[in-house]
């Protein structure tokens, strides 16, 4: 590919790593609505899709022919078992940790600050929601966590803040 | 179970909040090491680890294997040793007493690279200092290096998310990040977002350096030196974490680096922090400095004698050794064909606590305990600072300094 070197590499290993948007999936599916998957509209299971409650394979218009290579390419995104932790909607894929950290720290960070007046104000010391446990980040405190208060903030702090990719909540 | 508090050993980091639990002697889980560090440890105890002796590839006792290295050293009439930099400081040290009994040359993987900036932050000629004091620099630049691929704590545990001031709620960070790359990385997305990211060709870190230096001198100079100069102006305290690819652009010639950042120090507060890959090649360069003056390639034959002609590469392509001994390197996996070819004249011991592609060829191995698991000791790290390593495992295997120090004796026999 001309132009194709070192420099650019980064770049493209770089663009692999953004999550696909609702939208961008919902052009993809068959936009018939049909309801044969049990979600209401093609854009409630894109949704689904992104949440992890369905897989591909459960939209049966892309069973057909027509649509094998919308299938995998849906399943190249998708694909891989991964699990979502029930309370935090966090999901963490393993093989894209690399256990650098940055998702403990910045979090230890967020759940012990809040900004009041426009101003950093510190709050009470909690355990940490993150840790990195053989080399890739777990939850291991999810009660922590800002998602988990009564009413709930939806912090996206640490996948933010994730370079690889590899923490996405999907609630 | 037993828990228990060990320091990594993957990188110069020496990250020392690393937690384990142990159970029946084999760790069982980690907890704060990255990914490349849980590898390190859990590989140690894997099944196919190599850790027995061979000589031409047969299995023989630890004496016999001692035995026959001290006479292979003792018959060699220009022996070389390489490596020591995943060895403990008192490996290291007996290290370079072996080399002076046997009036060997020695040498690391600093003659690789980033060898030169040591020299030149140990001879003072750069002004450095702790990773610890560096936590309050309010300028982080990573000039050649990409952390999260080399050393992945470096950012979350010792730079720019341990700023002091750093508030993840206010989205507003204090501490600042530059990074000096080639081509797009995660650092540099950081960049990006809170600060700048200076994309330079390769090879072009010496032009970007003179025009720093020409605007300081009031001449005209590149746009983007120009925006860096005014970045470090402005702050209060930096630090640069020289990596390898600012070594291998300068080619090891840090004269014009050492009056950019001299001629940086009298506008603000800056340090530099070379970014060492093995975790103790900063402890050999300062052991063989305290003694000779340098940080490697020196011969001991008639004293103490320093030049790029007793690099390993150069005595390899030379073909001037005819016995290498190998302490926790791999340096076949690394070297080009041209010179591995080279290699097959030569007698190769070995000291790995691994099986690696030099090991392979050589004509004795000896099998190591992995220091700072198996064996403790002391290290230095990247900042200069020297810390403790625990041994959390207990194993028959005798580490590298135990070994060294039976070669010595015998040596001197």
């Amino acid at each position: 590919m001309p132009g194709r070197n070192s420099t650019t590499r980064g770049r493209d290993e770089l663009a692999k790593r953004e999550r696909p948007q609702p939208l961008y999936l919902f052009q993809m599916l068959p936009r018939t609505n049909c309801k044969l998957c049990g979600c209401k509209t093609c854009m409630a299971f894109a949704f689904s899709l992104i949440s992890r409650d369905k897989k591909p394979e459960d939209c049966p218009p892309l069973l057909e022919d027509a649509y094998k290579p919308t299938l995998d390419q849906l399943k190249e995104i998708f694909g891989g078992d991964v699990e979502v932790n029930p309370d935090t909607g966090l999901l963490i894929e393993e093989d894209k940790c690399v256990g650098c950290g940055d998702c403990v720290v910045v979090c230890k960070k967020a759940i012990t600050t809040m900004v009041y007046g426009g101003m950093v104000v510190q709050r009470e010391d909690k355990p940490m929601v993150l840790q990195v446990v053989d080399g890739t980040v777990q939850v291991v405190n999810w009660r922590s966590c800002k998602r988990a208060e009564d009413p709930p903030d939806y912090c996206r702090v640490c996948e933010e803040k994730c370079r690889f990719g590899a923490l996405e909540l999907v609630k | 179970m037993i828990q228990e508090k060990l320091v990594c050993t993957t990188c110069a980091c020496l990250c020392d909040d690393i937690e384990v639990e142990i159970e029946e002697n084999r760790i069982s889980k980690i907890r704060n090491a990255c990914r490349k560090g849980s590898s390190l440890i859990y590989a140690s105890q894997s099944d196919k680890r190599h850790a027995s002796y061979l000589i031409y590839g047969q299995k023989v006792s630890q004496d016999e294997a001692v035995e026959k290295t001290s006479r292979l050293l003792n018959q060699a009439e220009s022996p070389l040793l390489f490596g020591f930099d995943n060895s403990t400081l008192e490996a290291q040290s007996t290290a370079i007493e072996l080399a002076e009994a046997l009036g060997a040359t020695i040498d690391d993987t600093s003659s690789f690279r980033q060898g030169e900036l040591v020299q030149t932050i140990l001879s003072n000629l750069n002004p450095t200092c702790s990773l610890d004091e560096a936590k309050d620099a309010d300028l982080v630049i990573y000039w050649g290096s990409n952390p999260y691929h080399s050393h992945p704590r470096h950012l979350s545990h010792f730079s720019y998310y341990t700023h002091p001031k750093y508030e993840e709620a206010g989205w507003f960070p204090e501490s600042r990040l530059i990074s000096i790359e080639v081509r797009d990385t995660e650092t540099t997305e950081i960049c990006d977002k809170s600060f700048r990211f200076f994309r330079i060709l390769p090879g072009e870190d010496p032009d970007f350096i003179a025009s720093v230096l020409a605007i300081i001198e009031g001449k005209k100079g590149r746009e983007d030196a120009g925006e860096f100069l005014k970045s470090i102006k402005s702050s209060s305290f930096c630090v640069i974490y020289a990596g390898p690819g600012l070594d291998y652009s300068l080619d090891g010639e840090y004269q014009t680096f050492n009056r950019m950042v001299n001629r940086l120090g009298e506008c603000t507060r800056i340090a530099v922090i070379p970014m060492i890959d093995p975790y103790n090649m900063r402890g050999f360069n300062q052991l063989l400095f305290d003694k000779t003056g340098f940080v490697n390639r020196v011969n001991f034959a008639n004293g103490a004698s320093h030049g790029l002609e007793f690099s390993f590469l150069e005595q390899v392509r030379n073909n001037v050794p005819d016995c290498i001994l190998i302490a926790g390197s791999d340096p076949l996996s690394s070297l080009p064909d041209s010179l591995v070819k080279n290699l097959g004249d030569i007698t190769i011991i070995t000291l790995d606590p691994f099986l690696t592609a030099t090991t392979r060829i050589s004509d004795v191995v000896l099998g190591i305990a992995v220091s700072g698991l198996e064996t403790g000791g002391n290290a230095i790290r990247m900042d200069g600072t020297e810390i403790s390593l625990n041994r959390v495992i207990s194993t028959s295997i005798p580490g590298d300094e135990e070994i060294i120090r039976r070669l010595l004796d015998m040596v001197k026999r």
